[in-house]
């Protein structure tokens, strides 16, 4: 099938409000519902996660030998396995076997395989008849399309666009409402194309190598008629789904159905080992496709531990907003964005992995721990290698690493800024693509840079918390630039703990946005600035929880041994964002700072995903602060900033925001507190475009004030 | 003998009512009355191989109806009361579709073949290579492909109900 030009699909899904809600409103019901069935059930996600994950390892890399030992067992037991370099060899195969049994009507239930190589078309065009049987599926055949999700192809439409094309089919008139009837008269249409079957194709959920066993999970029961009712059954599966014996195969399903669903179980898992009857045929193609290739790529072959779950897609903020015809292109999801260079084509990847804003929440449900995000930047950095970024971009993360061009042209900015600045906020006179949904901020009168830093410690009631320590702050781009007054109340804070605190003044940006943005020997220049400008203190704090983060990964930018890797190393495990900080080093006792007030707490998408925060911040806020705290709806889902993506693609930012905002609205809060600078760049400038009323702080303004005030002995 | 395998029987029952089983307790005796009952007013009714081979009288219930009959009637070899779900495990080609085709399926599950859980169930596949297509069925067949809103009874059975003997 011709997949249209990204930019076309991209224009297309932002135009399609209808489709946003579609999207929206699943993935709510299945964040809700997966929650509610891992709590429910016994299994322990985290530990049945790692050992999979360790399963899996096993697998990927003995490959050879699993696929001897899986052809074996399925030839023990009558079936026969073939190979397939490619999509060419695999549709021949099928082909060649319809052809030779003068079969020219094929039953087919959902594989993504298929999909990855065409086979539909391809079969039609060799004269054979298809009909797909999963409803997603068939209701996508018969729109033309081609599925937007890995499990339910057809989540894109509401019931009213299915209940047309069933209308069509049916050639009667269909209820748009009544969902249980229109499925009533799929039932009916399909039956008669089941009986009519002479060859059954499937897809694979697990294959085992010990017993040559093929595992099949549905809830519609559609693959146990495809793979009884002809007698000859076909199974189109990648390599990747092998495991070793039948007790992981059980591991698989366990974590896949919920992942999946978010149910513990489906109507039906069948396990087929080779022909069931003597007079019928089981025909195994495993396919490669690129998965030798991936196999041999680092980083990218952890994703060959994929089970397709789709958790990824409906846990991912982009994919909320766009769908999976534009994220991803035959597979969608992060996944998508890290097998397609593999399967289709490094072109075909290109403008679908320009969306990933890197919140990292598709790795946190992942099943497998694919370390996703990492895997979509290394094919970014392939795009900007091999296909390039545009002038613009280039020239705008080189001007960004070198710290003089930087500053002199921030400083410049300042002063251009002049005519437009209303309050914290520029209001360009003609607001565009980029200022309509979020006003940019302006730059500060003066840089935190550039304000006085007395640095030693500050005697007071809570001086002796930090007694002692040497303290350097990193300040961050954004910070230096836009909020010195957040720089100011952690510098603050700390001096008032105690600590000596040092403005190491060479410090420059981190390296994130070249990191983000595909480059990373821009990254790695940068990052040795900052481990540079950073070593030699006690700790290392930050309220820039992105470029702690980026700190943090340091070391995996450089070769391990001495030298760089291990400087990295060292600066990395003294770093910390302010909230850990006070409650890991500082360990402020409950009731430190209560003074009463309310709010609501926004998580950074990457505290949450990567720093695993959780109650931590909320306890600072309520237990130490004394603030009454709402709770946000999908308060640890990404408020759209991305970095640079934003800049990128400022519809798909946009999107992203207003799903945040309205779950503000939902709060009813006056005060939203969170924990990075980039978030509060676009909940603020968001919120005033919207003009909606909300003040967005820092958490470390929130405890600098307490501080002030406990110390000016101010009431409580 | 009854009581070690009572808190299965509790799960399974709950499980499986919850994904929208029907269970039945049925005395061993009653067996086939039971099944006429719970076969009332269908158009057609057919028997697996293994139920007629343990309830011999249970061909006198047969009737053609259709191709395929509305109501299939299969035995269970296991029940996984974690997760409500019965085995399916039919040997010939003609039991399968039938307990696929049909609208109604009755299955018939004595009790002490209950175990725990999906690990407790894999075992019995590793040991049973003889059965070559096997299916963990668990409540009526259902999809959420539109809206990802459940509805019940889209290509395989609309109702399934489960006989659980003594
Ligand atoms: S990191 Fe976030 S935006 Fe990127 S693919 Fe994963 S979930 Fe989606
Ligand atoms: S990458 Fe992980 S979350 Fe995504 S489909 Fe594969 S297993 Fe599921």
């Amino acid at each position: 099938m011709d997949i249209p030009p990204f930019e076309e699909r991209y224009q297309a899904s932002i135009a399609d409000a209808q489709l946003r809600r579609n999207l929206v409103a699943f993935q709510r019901r299945w964040e809700q519902q997966r929650t509610l069935d891992l709590e429910r059930s016994d299994i322990d996600f985290a530990a049945e996660r790692d050992h999979l994950a360790e399963v899996k390892n096993a697998v990927v890399a003995g490959l050879p030998t699993y696929v001897d030992r899986f052809t074996e067992a399925l030839q023990t037991a009558g079936g026969t396995v073939h190979r397939a370099a490619d999509a060419a060899e695999a549709i021949g195969i099928v082909v060649r076997l319809a052809r030779g049994r003068g079969i020219d009507r094929v039953i087919k239930s959902k594989s993504m395989v298929s999909e990855e190589i065409g086979l539909n078309a391809g079969l039609e065009a060799a004269g054979l008849h298809v009909v797909e049987t999963d409803l997603g599926e068939w209701l996508v055949q018969l729109a033309g399309e081609r599925p937007s999700h890995i499990i339910g192809p057809a989540l894109h439409m509401n019931r009213y666009q299915t209940a047309e094309i069933i209308a069509r089919q049916a050639g009667q008139a269909v209820s748009g409402d009544d969902i249980a009837a229109q499925v009533g008269v799929v039932r009916g249409l399909l039956r008669a194309q089941f009986l009519a079957g002479q060859m059954g194709i499937s897809g694979a959920n697990v294959l085992v190598a010990d017993t040559g066993t093929i595992g099949l999970v549905t809830n519609e029961g559609n693959a146990e008629l495809v793979t009884t009712i002809p007698r000859i059954h076909v199974v189109l599966a990648g390599v990747e789904k092998l495991v070793p014996t039948l007790d992981d195969a059980a591991a698989v399903i366990r974590l896949l159905v919920p992942s999946a669903t978010g149910q513990l179980v489906t109507s039906y898992v069948s396990w087929i080992t080779g022909p069931p009857d003597p007079d019928s045929e089981l025909h195994v193609i495993l396919l490669d496709n690129g998965r030798t290739l991936m196999r041999e790529t680092p980083l990218i072959n952890e994703a060959l531990r994929c089970i397709r779950c789709g958790a990824c897609s409906n846990i991912c903020p982009s994919y909320g907003v766009v769908g999976g015809h534009v994220f991803g292109y035959v597979y969608s999801g992060a996944i998508g964005l890290v097998n397609t260079p593999f399967h289709h084509g490094l072109e075909a990847d290109a403008g679908p992995q320009s969306l990933c804003v890197q919140c990292n929440a598709c790795q946190t449900v992942c099943p497998v721990d694919i370390p996703l995000p990492a895997q979509i930047l290394d094919n970014r950095a392939r795009v900007a290698r091999e296909i390039g970024h545009s002038l613009p971009e280039r020239l705008a993360l080189e001007i960004w690493s070198r710290p003089s061009v930087f500053r002199a042209l921030a400083r410049a900015t300042s002063v251009a800024q002049r005519p437009f600045k209303v309050g914290e906020f520029l209001r360009p006179p003609r607001l565009d693509a980029q200022t309509s949904w979020r006003l940019p901020p302006a730059l500060a009168g003066r840089p935190f840079r550039d304000r006085a830093v007395r640095s030693g410690p500050v005697s007071g009631p809570l001086g002796k918390i930090l007694a002692g320590m040497r303290i350097a702050y990193f300040v961050q781009c954004l910070t230096d630039w836009l909020y010195p007054e957040m720089g100011e109340a952690i510098v603050a804070t700390l001096q008032a703990l105690g600590a000596e605190v040092v403005f190491p003044r060479v410090q420059h940006c981190c390296g994130l946005p070249a990191s983000d943005g595909g480059e990373p020997a821009m990254a790695r220049r940068m990052a040795r600035q900052t481990i540079a400008a950073l070593e030699g203190f006690d700790w290392i704090v930050s309220g820039a929880t992105s470029c702690v983060i980026a700190i943090k990964g340091y070391p995996d930018l450089f070769e391990a041994g001495p030298g760089w890797h291990e400087r990295a190393r060292q600066v990395a495990s003294h770093t910390y964002d302010f909230t850990t900080f006070l409650l890991e080093i500082a360990q402020l006792p409950a009731g430190t700072l209560a003074m009463s007030g309310e709010a609501t707490y926004h998580y950074f998408c990457q505290s949450y995903n990567v720093l695993g925060f959780r109650e931590g911040p909320l306890r600072l806020l309520s237990e130490v602060c004394g603030l009454t705290l709402t709770p946000l709806p999908e308060a640890n889902w990404c408020c759209g900033f991305g970095g640079v993506v934003s800049f990128e693609h400022p519809e798909l930012s946009a999107g992203i925001l207003e799903r945040k905002l309205r779950n503000l609205d939902e709060t009813g809060a006056s005060l939203l507190v969170t924990d990075n600078p980039g978030c509060i760049m676009q909940l603020r400038g968001g919120i005033a475009a919207s003009r909606r009323r909300v003040q967005v702080k820092h958490t470390a303004e929130i405890v600098a004030e307490r501080v002030r005030r406990l110390r000016d002995g101010q009431p409580r | 003998m009854l009581a070690p395998a009572t808190h299965l029987v509790a799960r399974f029952v709950a499980q499986a009512e919850a994904v929208g089983a029907r269970v039945m307790m049925v005395a061993a005796g009653e067996l086939v009355g039971a099944l006429e009952d719970a076969a009332e007013g269908a158009h057609g009714l057919g028997v697996t191989t293994e139920v007629r081979r343990h309830w011999p009288l249970s061909r006198a219930i047969e009737r053609r109806g259709g191709e395929w009959p509305e109501v299939a009637v299969s035995l269970s070899p296991l029940g996984i009361a974690a997760a409500g779900s019965v085995v399916v495990a039919e040997r010939t080609y003609r039991d399968r579709l039938l307990c696929l085709l049909c609208v109604r399926h009755i299955v018939i599950l004595h009790h002490v073949d209950l175990v725990e859980d999906t690990a407790a169930a894999m075992p019995w596949l590793g040991a049973h290579p003889e059965h070559r297509y096997v299916t963990f069925v668990t409540g009526p067949s259902r999809t959420s492909d539109i809206e990802r809103i459940l509805s019940v009874g889209v290509h395989g059975p609309r109702e399934l109900v489960i006989l659980l003997t003594e």
